[in-house]
């Protein structure tokens, strides 16, 4: 459990700074004159890229809730309960579809031919978050199973 | 579930209370409601052996087996 704690610390606090960081990133490209100066040069969506960027981000910190729920549940009711499958299949399933669409962003990028040697690395990135929110959807399983080998021992007299 | 306990029925036949029988088996009077109201998942050899001996009966007495169909 101890281990659990520092993990939850850790989202605690990534959640925290990430909330800033997208709450930064609005004030300081709060006008439409701003964001084109900046995005409709290089980038293949033009000042749409950055309202991209923030859903994308919205999305990344909702899975980021996610899993600090499901770490706090563990804390209160132990490992294996389905309130914690549940709340990391949603993470995984965020997770998953973030980062298909940065991959599917990243791809459109690179094929346009804006900043390829930069979206290359940021698709690895994101190869690397889609096999994270595999590792939540098979973890999520697993609590699963779990919960359910717990309830029948917990039933056998 | 198909399975029926009959517990309720041994025990009236032989006079016992459900906290005597929980008492000389050593299970809890909370484990052997579950037992009773038929809740429970699944019921180990060892404690099935105990309440047999406490009650002189066979577990042919305590489980029984009633099919019901399935539309």
């Amino acid at each position: 459990m101890k281990k659990i704690k520092i993990l939850l610390g850790f989202t605690l606090c990534f959640g925290v700074f990430y909330l800033f960081h997208l709450s930064s990133q609005v004030i300081y490209f709060k006008s439409w004159k701003k964001i084109n100066e900046i995005y409709s040069i290089d980038s293949f969506f033009g000042k749409l890229n950055w309202l991209i960027e923030v859903c994308l981000s919205l999305i990344l910190l909702t899975s980021v809730i996610f899993i600090f729920l499901a770490l706090s549940k563990i804390l209160k009711k132990g490992y294996f309960n389905i309130t914690t499958s549940k709340s990391f299949k949603r993470a995984g399933f965020t997770l998953c579809f973030v980062s298909a669409l940065d991959l599917v962003k990243s791809v459109l990028e690179i094929s346009a031919g804006f900043h390829a040697e930069y979206y290359i690395g940021y698709s690895m990135f994101n190869v690397l978050l889609f096999l994270l929110s595999l590792g939540l959807l098979s973890i999520s399983q697993i609590i699963r199973n779990g919960s359910l080998l717990k309830q029948e021992n917990d039933l056998t007299i | 579930m198909p399975i029926i306990v009959n517990l309720d029925v041994m025990l009236a036949k032989r006079k016992m209370k459900s906290k005597d029988l929980a008492e000389i088996i050593g299970i809890t009077t909370a484990n052997l409601s579950i037992l009773k109201s038929g809740k429970a998942k699944a019921i180990r050899f060892s404690t099935l052996e105990a309440i047999c001996k406490a009650l002189d009966c066979q577990p042919s007495d305590i489980l029984e087996y009633a099919c019901t169909e399935q539309s």
